[in-house]
C-alpha cells in the first residue's frame, strides 16, 4: 500500500469516526424542541429550519440511505430528503450555543450545526465568497486598517466607503466598526520568546489544578496571555490593563505571539484554513504549558474556542489532539483565572482574601449603576460570570445582571450585509434591557457584544469589565 | 472557573423550581437558580390540570402572576375542568388556562372552526377535526348527552395570500415551505396591519364558505369560534380582542404545536419575573453531585463536572423535573446524606412523586402524568421556599458572606 493510500485511509478513518460519534449525540435527540424554544432566531426568522433540524435531523439524514441500502428497505423514518435551503439555513445559526443549554439530552445541537457547516457537504453556491474568506481572515481587515491608520479611521465612517463596503464587499454600511488603534500591541509588547518542548511532558501538570483545595493544585502563577485580533488591532489599551493587572497580583507575564484564535474561519466555514490556524495555535501554545505556564484570554470566544472548539469539532488531527486537550485544561478567561488566583491566594495565607478594585475607574467613578451583559460563549462555557462577581465588588456601585439573552451580532455574522437585520432584530431583547438602564453604561468581556451594543444603543458607553475595576488587589 | 455563593440554591428547571426561586427573592433572599433537570417548557401546554391539588386555593399565586403580566389565566368550576382541543386531534383536560385556550373549550356549545395554515404542515385541521368530532361522539354515547356537543369544523388558509410578507424571498421547495416556523408567524400576527389582514381574510372565507345554517347563526350571533394552531406569542390577548372587533369571530388556540406557545409564554412570564426579583439564573450548569450536612456547620454545596467548580449555598432547593428527561433526573442520582442535610435541603415539584425503593434508590412513582407534575409544580416550589425563609438570615444578604460557606 502506498504512502498516498494510507494517509487517505486514515484521513478517512478519522471522518468515519468523527460521523459515528456525532451520530450517536444526534441519536440522543427526542426531537422534544427545547431548542426551538431557546433559539433566538426561530423568532425572528420564519423560515429557519431550527437547531433540531439543521443539528441532529440532517446527521441522520445523512446516514438514512446507507442503512436503507444495507437493510435492502428500511423503514423511512428518516429518510426523506432535507430541502435545498437548509444549506443556506446552516450559515443562519449565530452559533449562540443556546441550544445546547437547553437540550435535556446533551445533543449539543450548535456542534452538529457547525460540523455540518464544516463538512461542507451541505454549502451552497457562495455569492459573497470573496466576503466571506475576508472575514473569516478578520485579522487582515486590522492589520490593513492599523497600518493604513489615521486615513482609515477618518475614511471608515464616511459615506463612500460605507456605501463600497456595502454592495462591493457585501459588509453591511449600516454597521458601525470600531476604530483602529494608533498602534499595535505587538508594538508595544514585542512576543516573548517561546520556551522550547520539554523532553519529557512535566508530569505534575497532568490535569488542571483543583478548585478549592488547599495545599495541592495551585496554579503556577505564571501566565502567557493570547491577545487576540481585538487586542492587537483595536484595543490594546485593554491587554496594556491584564498585563498591568496580572502584574499587580503577583504573577508573572509573557505575551504570546499575536495569532487569531480560529473562530473567524470557523464560523465561515473555511475548514482547511482553520484546521491550519487550530493547529499552529496548538503546537505554539502546548510549548507554553508545558513548561508550566497558564494561558489567559481577555476575550471570552477566543477562550471558549481554544479550550472547547478545537477538539469537539475535529479540528485537531489526531496526533495533536492530547495537546489539545492538555491545553485546554490550561487555559483560562481572565475572568476566572483571577478568581481561581484569588482562591489559591486565599489557601497560601490561610486566611480569606478577595480580588477587589480599590476603587472605582474611568466613567464608573461618576456612575451609580451599570449593567452587565453576559456573552452566549460565557453562558455555553458553564463557568459562572466571574466578572460579574468581581464587578459587584466596586464600591458605591450598583451592578445590573441584564439577563437579555443574545446580543446577536454573532462575530462576523452581524458584519455581513444580509444578516444585519437578522443580529439587530435578536438583540431588540438586550437592545430594551439597555435603554431600561438609568445611565446606559455597559460592561461584557466579548469584543463582537461591545460592538454591537454600540449600534444598538449609540449613546451607550460599552467596556470591557476590567476597564471599570481600577487596582485591582488582594484585599 | 466557578465560584458563586448564594443564601439559597435551587437546582432544577422546571415550573417548582422558579416558583421556589421567585418566592425566596421576593422575601429578600439571595437566590441562585441552576435550571439543570428540567427543559422541558418546550413540551408545556400552558394549561395546569388540578386533580392532584390539595389546597383549598391552590393556583392563587399563579393567577397572581399571570395576572401581574397582563396575561389572565380562567379557572374552571371544581370538578368541571375545561376540555379543550389539541392539534392532533385530542382533548385535554384542565383547571386553570389561559383565555386562549379556554375559548376552545369543547363543552361549549358553540361551533368551532379549526383553522390550520398551509405552510405549516405540522397541523392538519381536517384531520383533527374528525379525530375531536369522533371523541365527541364516544364522550356523548358515554355521558348519554349529545346534545350539548359543539360542531366543529375545518378549513385552511394560505400565509402566501394572508401574511406573504413572511413568506418573501423564499422559495417553496416541492410546494412546501419545510424551514417555516410558527414562532416567526405568531410575532407577525402581532403586527396591528397583520391582524387587520387575518380579520380580514377570516371575513372573506366565511362569506364564500357553505357553512351549515346553525354555525351561520352562531356566526350571525359572535358565537363562532375559530381556533387556529397559535394565536400571537407575548400578545395574543391583543390579537383576539381586535379580530373579534373587526369580526364578530372568537379567536382560540389548540394545544399541540412544537415547541410549545404556552410554554413559551408561561417561560417568558417567570423569567421577566426573576429577573425583576433579582433571581441569578445559572442556565448550562450540570450538576453531578450534591454533598449536603457533611457537618453541621457546613453549607449545602453543589458540585459541577467542569473544573470542579463550586456553587455554595446555606440551603438547597432541589426541584428536578421528571417530564424529559425520567431516567437521568437529578432526584434519581441523589446521594443518601441528602437527609442529614437538617432542614437546609427541601424537595419539590416532581421530586414530590419520587419514592425510594428498598435498595435505597430514588424512583418515580408509576401512573404520574405530565400534566400532575405542572399542576402542582408552582405550587411545591412555593412551600418549598416557604419551609425555608424562616430559617434564612435575609439581612446578611449581599457579598459579606464570602467564606462563610465551606471552603
Amino acid at each position: 500500500m502506498s504512502l498516498t493510500s494510507l494517509s487517505r485511509e486514515s484521513t478517512v478513518c478519522q471522518e468515519s469516526e468523527q460521523s459515528l460519534e456525532s451520530l450517536v449525540a444526534a441519536d440522543a435527540c427526542l426531537r422534544c424542541t427545547a431548542c426551538l424554544a431557546a433559539c433566538p432566531l426561530v423568532e425572528v426568522l420564519p423560515h429557519y429550519a431550527g437547531p433540531k433540524r439543521l443539528g441532529p435531523d440532517l446527521w441522520r439524514q445523512q446516514q438514512a440511505p446507507a442503512v436503507e441500502d444495507g437493510a435492502g428497505g428500511g423503514h423511512g423514518l428518516f429518510t426523506r430528503r432535507l430541502p435545498d435551503p437548509l444549506p443556506y439555513d446552516l450559515d443562519l445559526c449565530l452559533g449562540c450555543r443556546r441550544c445546547n443549554l437547553a437540550c435535556p439530552s446533551g445533543v449539543e445541537p450548535a456542534r452538529l450545526i457547525a460540523l455540518n457547516r464544516l463538512s461542507g457537504r451541505h454549502r451552497h453556491e457562495r455569492k459573497t465568497a470573496f466576503r466571506d474568506w475576508f472575514l473569516g481572515r478578520a485579522y487582515l481587515l486590522g492589520k490593513a486598517g492599523t497600518t493604513l491608520r489615521p486615513l482609515a479611521n477618518v475614511m471608515l465612517p464616511t459615506r463612500p466607503v460605507r456605501f463600497a463596503l456595502h454592495h462591493v464587499m457585501g459588509i453591511s454600511g449600516e454597521r458601525v466598526l470600531p476604530p483602529f488603534a494608533n498602534r499595535r500591541f505587538s508594538s508595544l509588547h514585542q512576543p516573548s520568546p517561546r520556551p522550547q518542548l520539554p523532553a519529557a511532558p512535566d508530569t505534575r501538570r497532568s490535569g488542571p489544578p483543583a478548585a478549592a483545595e488547599c495545599g495541592r493544585g495551585m496554579l503556577s502563577r505564571k501566565v502567557v496571555y493570547f491577545p487576540g485580533c481585538q487586542v492587537e488591532y483595536y484595543e490594546p489599551e485593554l491587554g496594556e490593563l491584564v498585563l498591568n493587572t496580572l502584574a499587580r497580583l503577583g504573577v508573572e507575564t509573557a505575551v504570546d505571539e499575536v495569532a487569531c484564535c480560529g473562530l473567524p474561519l470557523i464560523a465561515n466555514a473555511w475548514t482547511k484554513a482553520a484546521r491550519d490556524q487550530v493547529t499552529a495555535n496548538v503546537e505554539r501554545l502546548l510549548a507554553w504549558v508545558e513548561n508550566g505556564w497558564d494561558v489567559v484570554f481577555s476575550s471570552s470566544s477566543c477562550g471558549l474556542t481554544v479550550r472547547h472548539d478545537y477538539l469537539s469539532l475535529h479540528l485537531i488531527p489526531p496526533n495533536l489532539r492530547e495537546a489539545a486537550a492538555r491545553v485546554a485544561e490550561h487555559v483560562y478567561d481572565l475572568g476566572s483565572y483571577l478568581l481561581r488566583l484569588e482562591q489559591d491566594e486565599s489557601c497560601r495565607r490561610g486566611k480569606q482574601v478577595q480580588i477587589s478594585p480599590n476603587k472605582a475607574s474611568g466613567v464608573a467613578k461618576h456612575l451609580a449603576g451599570i449593567g452587565y451583559h453576559t456573552p452566549c460563549h460565557v453562558e455555553a462555557a458553564a463557568q459562572g460570570r466571574p466578572w460579574l462577581t468581581l464587578l459587584r465588588r466596586l464600591p458605591d456601585v450598583e451592578v445590573v445582571d441584564l439577563q437579555a439573552g443574545c446580543c446577536g451580532i454573532a462575530g462576523t455574522y452581524g458584519l455581513k450585509r444580509e444578516k444585519y437585520g437578522v443580529a439587530r432584530a435578536v438583540g431588540r431583547g438586550l437592545q430594551q434591557a439597555v435603554l431600561a438602564l438609568d445611565q446606559p453604561v455597559v460592561a461584557t468581556e466579548c469584543e463582537t457584544c461591545r460592538m454591537q451594543i454600540r449600534d444598538l444603543v449609540p449613546q451607550a458607553q460599552v467596556m470591557h469589565p476590567l476597564q471599570l475595576l481600577d487596582g485591582l488587589c488582594f484585599v | 472557573m466557578l465560584d458563586e455563593k448564594a443564601q439559597l440554591v435551587v437546582v432544577g428547571g422546571g415550573l417548582a423550581a422558579y416558583a421556589a426561586a421567585l418566592a425566596a427573592a421576593r422575601q429578600g433572599i439571595e437566590v441562585l437558580l441552576i435550571p439543570d433537570g428540567g427543559k422541558s417548557w418546550a413540551l408545556f401546554g400552558g394549561s395546569f390540570a388540578a386533580r392532584v391539588q390539595t389546597q383549598s386555593e391552590p393556583f392563587e399565586a399563579l393567577v397572581e402572576l399571570y395576572a401581574s403580566a397582563a396575561y389572565p389565566l380562567v379557572a374552571a368550576k371544581p370538578a368541571e375542568p375545561f376540555v379543550l382541543p389539541t392539534t392532533m386531534g385530542t382533548v385535554r383536560a384542565a383547571d386553570l388556562t389561559p383565555e386562549e385556550f379556554q375559548a376552545g373549550d369543547l363543552r361549549r356549545p358553540d361551533p368551532i372552526l379549526l383553522v390550520g395554515w398551509r405552510e405549516l404542515p405540522a397541523f392538519s385541521p381536517a384531520w383533527a377535526a374528525a379525530a375531536i368530532r369522533q371523541r365527541l361522539v364516544e364522550w356523548a354515547g358515554r355521558s348519554g348527552d349529545g346534545s350539548a356537543a359543539p360542531t366543529v369544523l375545518a378549513g385552511t388558509l394560505a400565509i402566501s395570500q394572508v401574511l406573504p410578507q413572511l413568506l418573501s424571498g423564499h422559495t417553496p421547495v416541492d410546494g412546501d415551505y419545510p424551514g417555516f416556523n410558527w414562532r416567526a408567524l405568531a410575532r407577525e400576527m402581532e403586527q396591528p396591519e397583520s391582524r387587520r389582514r387575518l380579520a380580514s381574510a377570516l371575513n372573506q372565507a366565511l362569506v364564500k364558505a357553505d357553512l351549515p345554517r346553525p354555525v351561520r347563526q352562531a356566526r350571525d350571533e359572535g358565537r363562532l369560534r375559530v381556533a387556529l394552531p397559535v394565536v400571537g406569542l407575548n400578545l395574543s390577548q391583543s390579537v383576539r380582542r381586535e379580530v373579534y372587533d373587526l369580526t364578530g369571530l372568537v379567536l382560540c388556540e389548540l394545544i399541540g404545536l412544537l415547541p410549545a406557545p404556552g410554554g413559551i409564554r408561561a417561560k417568558t412570564i417567570l423569567d421577566k419575573a426573576l429577573v425583576s426579583a433579582g433571581v441569578a439564573v445559572r442556565p448550562g450548569w450540570k450538576v453531578t453531585r450534591i454533598v449536603a450536612g457533611e457537618k453541621p456547620t457546613a453549607c449545602g454545596r453543589v458540585q459541577g463536572t467542569e473544573e470542579g467548580f463550586a456553587i455554595t449555598g446555606e440551603y438547597l432547593v432541589l426541584a428536578p423535573d421528571l417530564a424529559t428527561d425520567p431516567l437521568s433526573c437529578l432526584a434519581a442520582r441523589l446521594p443518601h446524606d441528602f437527609r442529614q442535610a437538617e432542614g437546609r435541603l427541601v424537595r419539590a415539584g416532581a421530586a414530590l412523586y419520587l419514592y425510594t425503593d428498598d435498595k435505597g434508590k430514588m424512583r418515580p412513582v408509576s401512573g404520574g402524568t405530565h400534566a400532575f407534575l405542572w399542576a402542582s409544580g408552582y405550587q411545591a416550589g412555593q412551600e418549598a421556599a416557604a419551609n425555608l425563609v424562616g430559617r434564612i438570615d435575609t439581612q446578611a444578604a449581599g457579598g459579606s458572606r464570602v467564606g462563610e460557606c465551606g471552603r
